[in-house]
């Protein structure tokens, strides 16, 4: 399993807001544990929530991270409040939209909608609403040594983002 | 990866449970979170302690709840390969619209003596059956 | 220089934060659009002129006043509101949220915690014509946690101690100043520390 939560960032208004959206395919390994057959309960492929969190956190992450062009570690201090109303199969796509509400040296708080994109029907549902916070990591944080570089940021974001057209940042 | 986010049950009690999530670096997804600086992702935490909160709903009959809301949760110190996170979740209450409510944490286990503090998650979250569609707006919210 | 990063922009302007169609979650924007009045609840006792009798009035004559925008809260809404602000950033329960609870201890406030209250603080009670901004070190005094002229051996100075008591007025630090252990800075607030806060930032 990559972590790797997104797939695609659709729109980007720096400093603002980012959009970005999540196939969910049975080609995923645990979805088949998500859930197995379980008694006389038949396997039901179902996106875990917990997922859809982390899509969530990657997305609001990323635009958090551009506006200092990505030289801070920024990492998920606080889910203030989730909810996620309706749940995601295969063959369906997520898309995170997420907007900064509030940012300052200390943090930044961010506030998101999730919705569901159904193929056969091809209509978009909204399906959740996702707050969160985001503080940077310091060099020496909890008694550990970090490493300098930001790992927090690493190559399969970059990939994402120059996919995106965003190929000109360091 | 399989999706087992505890690895045994510590306690069992009918409206708590404890129980442990071993990390090792033999999971693959810690390649990329963080590479370099392995750590437990936050929301595995979370599904950890939505995993033990099904223990103790599929025990009450309530089989197949998934992770509805989570609300006020903070983090503290991450957990390392060879460290373990406990989770605690204990029941709150049953909502009117046959969510459940409950309160957890997750505790990282050190192996070695450590002065840094060991919260490594607290919040709420509630558990909900699988639902395919939204709620109508017009029902009340919980 | 600085990398640029190029906005990428497709199809028409952005528009509110939504899918299509949704249902139940239309997103509000950052700050809540308050209305142009706000109501407050009045007892007859603080109306001016005369108070009527009960009998000879409408219900709802001297029970709902509507005042312009702008108009100052009362101490009592302003508790109610921080006390609303606490439970939703702590998610604890109403009943523990007391004047007197300190945050950290009684509360289980942590650090983000702090930087939370300040946005939800800020965001409860801004108007449209009168924005409610916290500067940084203005209600928590976060530069003292990571100034270190400001700590000797662990304990506060008394230079550093001054200037809190100066910049603080919200907060008590009559016990704090008898052992001033910078580990239990943040102990010293309570719920009153920040209704205080906000009575005196919206009085100024």
């Amino acid at each position: 399993m990559r972590w790797m939560w997104i797939d695609a960032i659709i729109a980007f208004e720096p400093k603002a807001r980012m959009v970005a959206v999540k196939n969910v395919s049975l080609a995923e390994e645990h979805l088949h544990d998500h859930f197995p057959v379980e008694g006389d309960l038949p396997a039901q492929a179902l996106m875990p929530n917990s997922l859809i969190l982390e899509g969530m956190a990657q997305t609001a992450g990323i635009l958090v991270g551009s506006v200092n062009d990505f030289r801070e570690k920024v990492v998920l201090a606080k889910v203030q409040n989730a909810t996620i109303e309706a749940d995601v199969g295969p063959g369906e796509t997520i898309r995170y939209d997420a907007r900064i509400e509030r940012m300052d040296a200390l943090g930044a708080s961010t506030v998101g909608v999730v919705s569901r994109f159904d193929h056969q029907t091809a209509t978009w549902v909204d399906i959740g609403r996702i707050e969160l916070m985001f503080s940077h990591l310091d060099q020496n944080m909890q008694g550990m040594d970090l490493p300098k570089e930001n790992f927090v940021f690493g190559e399969n974001f970059r990939t994402i983002l120059r996919a995106a057209g965003f190929d000109r940042f360091r | 990866m399989h999706f087992r986010l505890i690895d045994t049950v510590l306690e069992r009690e009918p409206n708590r449970v404890v129980a442990l999530k071993n990390v090792s670096s033999a999971e693959e997804y810690l390649q990329d979170h963080f590479p370099g600086f392995p750590v437990l992702p936050g929301v595995f935490m979370v599904e950890a302690m939505a995993q033990a909160a099904r223990e103790v709903l599929e025990a009450q009959g309530k089989r197949r709840y998934v992770l509805g809301s989570v609300r006020a949760l903070r983090y503290g110190s991450f957990v390392r390969p060879g460290e373990a996170l406990r989770v605690e979740v204990t029941v709150e209450k049953e909502l009117p619209d046959g969510s459940v409510s409950f309160r957890g944490t997750g505790t990282v286990v050190r192996r070695l003596p450590s002065n840094v503090p060991d919260s490594a998650v607290a919040g709420r979250f509630t558990m909900r059956p699988i639902r395919r569609d939204p709620p109508p707006v017009s029902s009340s919210a919980s | 220089m600085m990398p640029v990063i190029e906005p990428v922009y497709m199809g028409p302007p952005l528009g509110p934060l939504s899918g299509n169609g949704g249902r139940g979650h239309a997103a509000e924007p950052a700050f809540s659009a308050y209305s142009a009045t706000s109501v407050a609840l009045l007892a007859p006792q603080d109306l001016p002129g005369e108070t009527p009798a009960l009998g000879n009035c409408e219900p709802f004559h001297w029970r709902y006043l509507r005042m312009p925008a702008g108009t100052m809260k009362s101490r009592d809404e302003i508790i109610s509101d921080v006390q609303v602000v606490l439970e939703d950033a702590l998610g604890v329960d109403a009943g523990k949220v007391t004047l007197d609870a300190t945050l950290t201890g009684d509360l289980g406030a942590e650090s983000i915690d702090f930087l939370d209250i300040v946005f939800r603080l800020e965001k409860k009670f801004s108007t449209p014509d009168r924005p409610f901004k916290i500067q940084q070190g203005e209600l928590f005094p976060e530069n003292l946690m990571t100034d270190p002229s400001l700590v000797n051996n662990g304990r506060v100075t008394a230079k550093a101690l001054a200037m809190l008591k100066e910049r603080m007025p919200h907060v008590d630090l009559s016990t704090f100043e008898g052992n001033p252990d910078v580990s239990k800075l943040s102990e010293i607030f309570t719920v009153k520390s920040l209704v205080d806060f906000v009575e005196r930032k919206l009085k100024a």
